[in-house]
């Protein structure tokens, strides 16, 4: 379970402070699709990287399966994230000298099981479609075909959560909806927690809690009703 | 996937990324090479030629010092001469333990097309501490009337000649019965031959007429312990004003201050070369480091340590190191092969310099180029790997 407490992150620019998350508090349950909606500069990403620890708060705490995220030093937070949790990026987030195998391999270099890696690799390709783009470049795959194999390279480790920030954002509405389908039955076959940002209502409604993101503050997602707080 | 096999794929894949990095360190190396070499080359012409010579003070006639050192260490044939009663004089000072005199002939012209000129110096085999102590090291015994030994160069030269071969010297058959090491010395073209054997050719009216019996070429003197060569040169100098004198320290004094010179030169242009190839990696490397910063951050985001990444990039910049100093002492070789023998101050040093020299050089030269690599990697490396990963994320977007 995860588990936000009271979540602040402040981003000082000269003698500016901006709140980009706000006392945010929320729980997600094991198994649990949950998208977050809300426009540029809302806080989404902050609070995602929060939550997947990749940058430390100014209060509150994050705790994931009993374990305060930020009262951990930093080589066990990263191997917490090996094992446990992983990302999908809005931007393509493959490393460019290496191709699509070695892309999914990467998360294996830092740490978990080093059996069967290569064929399993190879498998989560075959799942999001690309097997005949093992040896391919990111250069050589399209905008599509490089989100896959990022979903491929964040299921490499068999993670828990997985963090998906505005995954389909420069997607066609097709791979769009390939792609959310795909989510959709990895959180149910695998049970997978996936929290998921997103610009679109109409993809959040296909996930089984809407938040929105305003200002810094959480709240739940209620066509047409005013705000209410997340959890 | 290991760290290493990502740190050679990203040097592999980014060919102008990877050369722009190399590029300072291939001009380093290649200068380090360059210099190293030509330092060693000069410096070690001089000790082997002094080396060779074994005495602590040599004496030559008045206004020939120039001339006997460019024989010496610069392999420049030449000839002169003093009285050989200068010897007997020279005896006579306190300190001396041993004397010995060579006489520089006229040069023996090439056998056959093509074939260059050697010297031919004559020794007294009964004082000799020159000749003899190589002959005795390797023949263990003196040369005997009717044999010669012949320099390297001069040997390879005579083609058709081999060990044992009799060859036709002043008009008189010889024995070759051994060859000196190479040196990169003037006694590398030298063919050294017994005085008697010489008398008696002079004797016989044969082709070595213009050599005057009363004259020596140049005295070499060992000292008794608690001498010292600079005391007994300012002595020699005093007392026989028709000799120059000098001792061991100061043969080839001309050209070890050249190369002191050269050396301050080199210092500085290395000093300045390593600085700026310092500034440029380091300038590339935190260019290459912003521009992956991103990179970094999604690393970090997968569950790389900031250990992980420190390595990555640390191990990417000695391998392109590695690769630099490489190519750097491939091309300072190459640099030295060509341009080199344009140097009037190399000209008859020795060519080769021993293997454990270069090994040595290039040693020197591969850690030179592999640390200023990694040095100037460190700043922009230590800074993207203390990064929270997020933080990297945003400023590489």
């Amino acid at each position: 379970m995860i588990d936000v407490r009271n979540l602040t992150k402040i981003y000082k620019t000269g003698d500016k402070a901006i709140k980009a998350v706000d006392s945010v508090s929320l729980k997600v349950e094991k198994g649990e699709f949950v998208s977050i909606v809300g426009h540029s500069g809302s806080g989404k990403s902050t609070l995602l990287s929060l939550i997947g620890g990749l940058t430390r708060p100014n209060s509150g705490t994050v705790i994931i399966d009993d374990i305060d995220l930020y009262s951990i030093n930093d080589d066990t937070l990263s191997e917490f994230r090996n094992k446990k949790i992983n990302f999908i990026f809005q931007f393509s987030s493959l490393i460019s000298t290496l191709n699509a195998l070695e892309n999914v391999l990467l998360p294996m270099t830092f740490g978990g099981s080093k059996d069967n890696v290569c064929p399993n690799a190879v498998k989560l390709l075959d799942m999001v479609g690309l097997i005949d783009k093992v040896d391919a470049y990111p250069s050589q795959l399209s905008g599509g075909q490089q989100r896959r194999v990022a979903i491929a390279r964040a299921l490499m480790n068999d993670p828990e959560i997985i963090l998906a920030d505005e995954p389909t954002g420069d997607l066609d509405e097709e791979t769009e909806a390939e792609i959310m389908e795909l989510f959709k039955k990895l959180n149910k076959e695998k049970k997978i927690t996936f929290i998921f940002i997103t610009h679109s209502i109409e993809l959040a409604k296909q996930t089984g809690r809407q938040l929105r993101m305003s200002n810094g503050k959480l709240t739940v997602l209620e066509a047409g009703a005013p705000c209410a707080p997340a959890s | 996937m290991t760290l290493f096999k990502l740190a050679v794929r990203n040097i592999l894949r980014k060919p102008f990324r990877t050369s722009a990095i190399a590029t300072p360190i291939v001009l380093l190396v290649s200068l380090l090479i360059f210099t190293l070499s030509v330092n060693e080359r000069i410096g070690s012409t001089i000790e082997r030629a002094v080396d060779r010579l074994g005495g602590d003070v040599m004496i030559v006639p008045a206004g020939a010092l120039t001339a006997a050192q460019q024989f010496l260490i610069e392999s420049r044939r030449s000839t002169f001469y003093m009285d050989k009663a200068v010897l007997e004089k020279v005896k006579s000072i306190k300190g001396i333990d041993e004397i010995t005199y060579h006489i520089y002939l006229t040069t023996m012209p090439g056998l056959c097309c093509g074939i260059s000129e050697a010297q031919i110096i004559t020794f007294n085999p009964d004082t000799d501490f020159v000749v003899s102590s190589w002959l005795k090291s390797t023949k263990g015994r003196k040369l005997e009337r009717g044999e010669v030994i012949v320099g390297s160069t001069a040997y390879e030269e005579w083609q058709l000649l081999k060990i044992e071969d009799a060859a036709k010297i002043l008009g008189k058959d010889f024995k070759i019965v051994g060859i000196l090491e190479p040196t990169g010395t003037s006694f590398d073209n030298t063919v050294f031959v017994r005085e008697d054997d010489v008398m008696e050719s002079i004797e016989k009216g044969l082709p070595a007429k213009q050599i005057d019996p009363n004259k020596i070429s140049v005295i070499f003197i060992k000292l008794k312990e608690g001498y010292t060569p600079e005391s007994i040169t300012r002595l020699i100098e005093q007392e026989f004003l028709d000799v120059d004198a000098v001792p061991r320290g100061e043969i080839g004094r001309g050209l070890k201050t050249t190369l002191s010179d050269l050396n301050k030169v080199f210092t500085v242009t290395i000093l300045l070369t390593t600085f700026l190839s310092l500034w440029m990696v380091s300038t590339f490397f935190a260019a290459i480091v912003h521009e992956r910063m991103r990179e970094a951050g999604i690393i970090r985001a997968l569950g790389a340590k900031k250990t992980h990444l420190f390595r990555l990039f640390i191990m990417e910049a000695i391998l392109v190191g590695i690769l630099g100093s490489l190519i750097g002492i491939v091309s300072g070789n190459i640099l030295n092969l060509l341009y080199s023998g344009t140097l009037s101050i190399l000209a008859g040093s020795a060519i080769n310099i021993r293997l454990l020299t270069y090994f040595k050089i290039g040693f020197i030269a591969f850690l030179g180029g592999s640390s200023i690599c990694m040095i100037g990697a460190l700043v922009p490396v230590i800074r993207i790997s203390r990064m929270e990963p997020y933080e990297a994320i945003r400023e590489g977007e």
